[in-house]
């Protein structure tokens, strides 16, 4: 590792929001995002399901994606996804009644959110790579998914990624690798008193997230 | 496929697959949707047991480096039985091989190819889209149609698509019959939420009326 301090930047709330998911389960950046549209839903279903703009901004799209709907669906708010949905349908029944088939004008708000997000986290990583504590929290982390080293090494653009971040890409892939390999083992009648260790009950979604990202 | 390429079947046969959306209509949900999903379950749970050493199913799952978010999901919720969970390991275990190899020789991030099951699943859609568009000026059809959940709002722009006329307008008007029984259960059961109607029974169809709502913008 060639850390140390990173000269003349401030540790923001970005900064430290990474560094503490370092500590937590799966990607940082993935549990990160899945919080904030978490947060996101939550409040719009409390507190913006009257909210003019929220209404304009839902029309324009014809609701959420289907991703980010069933997320809407799993919080619960009954009440408030019938409020939206509700206004939805009334749109889309009136344009059928016109002959017209309704389009999307805009992108699922929530997406959008979770682009601008994604965006500042992976700037924020980028930013602190070299930081000592910043590569020691990445050091015993599970390791970025696939699509957000993807998101990295493409935001870093000239610049390669660093050898020891690859090398822990390296390691966080081989610890999955052997999970699973153990995994299959165990299901072998030769191995059938053998229990399975912490970490291989979970092994196959585990090394579905590391490669798709866990989706919010 | 616009409807000017492919002949339509209808009115000349009703074959299983007639008969089979007719049944799917009477059920909750999109039928086109249905059809889809029902047929990747079956085709993950024979490829994950019985097809784990083909090459048409290893092959383009190593280009693609495993599925999409979406598609994630389905194969999660597979690997939920025995069998087929020993199978998403193996796949997985190779992938992950396949991965280290890659980051061994320095060759970058690897940028993951088109998910294998997108394209099963537009296939599977196409052919569901066209059997409803085929059998759209049935009677037998209509009355099974109208009285449905109807298809979901993807599902009826790629049927309106391939039809023209009469058939059009009857895909529309019949959508908005289901919409508006669909916007009444769903104002009921907000209704029902009031202190002043809380007493009031609501029923089965009002209680997942928020449910469809939502599923009929964005599918199943």
């Amino acid at each position: 590792m060639s850390g140390g301090q990173v000269p003349g930047r401030e540790k923001f709330s970005t900064y430290y929001e990474i560094w503490d998911a370092c500590y937590k389960s799966g990607c940082p950046i993935c549990r990160l995002l899945d919080r904030r549209i978490h947060d996101y839903l939550e409040s719009l279903m409390y507190e913006g399901v009257n909210t003019t703009s929220v209404r304009v901004k839902l029309r324009g799209a014809l609701g959420f994606c289907r991703t980010h709907a069933c997320k809407a669906i799993k919080l619960g708010d009954a009440l408030g996804v019938a409020i939206i949905y509700e206004d939805l349908l009334q749109l889309v029944a009136k344009q059928l009644g016109e002959g017209q088939m309704p389009q999307q004008a805009i992108a699922c708000p929530a997406c959008s959110l979770r682009r601008v997000f994604e965006q500042s986290y992976g700037r924020t990583l980028l930013e602190f790579l070299e930081d000592d504590e910043f590569q020691q929290a990445l050091q015993s982390c599970d390791g970025l998914c696939l699509a957000h080293l993807h998101q990295l090494s493409s935001q870093e653009k000239t610049i390669a990624l660093p050898e020891w971040l690859l090398t822990l890409v390296r390691q966080k892939i081989q610890q999955r690798r052997r999970r699973l390999s153990e995994f299959l083992r165990k299901q072998d009648v030769q191995a059938k008193n053998e229990r399975l260790s912490e970490g291989e009950p979970t092994a196959c979604e585990d090394a579905i997230d590391y490669l798709v990202g866990t989706t919010d | 496929m616009s409807e000017g390429t492919r002949k339509s079947l209808y009115p000349r046969v009703k074959f299983v697959g007639y008969y089979d959306l007719l049944k799917l209509l009477e059920k909750p949900g999109c039928p086109v949707c249905s059809i889809s999903q029902r047929s990747l379950i079956q085709y993950l749970n024979l490829a994950l047991v019985e097809q784990l050493t083909a090459p048409e199913f290893r092959e383009p799952l190593q280009e693609s480096l495993g599925y999409c978010p979406k598609h994630s999901e389905l194969v999660r919720r597979t690997a939920q039985k025995r069998l087929p969970r020993m199978g998403v390991a193996v796949v997985y275990e190779d992938l992950l091989g396949q991965l280290e190899k890659t980051f061994e020789k320095q060759d970058g991030v690897p940028i993951p190819s088109n998910c294998p099951l997108c394209s099963i699943e537009k296939e599977l859609e196409e052919y569901a889209v066209q059997l409803v568009a085929d059998y759209c000026g049935d009677q037998e059809f209509q009355r099974h149609y109208v009285a449905s959940d109807g298809v979901c709002l993807p599902h009826l722009r790629s049927i309106a698509e391939k039809m023209q006329g009469d058939r059009v307008k009857f895909l529309f008007a019949a959508q908005k019959q289901i919409l508006d029984r669909l916007l009444a259960q769903l104002s009921e059961f907000i209704r029902k939420q009031g202190h002043r109607s809380s007493k009031e029974a609501i029923t089965e169809a009002e209680a997942s009326s928020w449910k469809r709502a939502v599923h009929f913008l964005v599918g199943e």
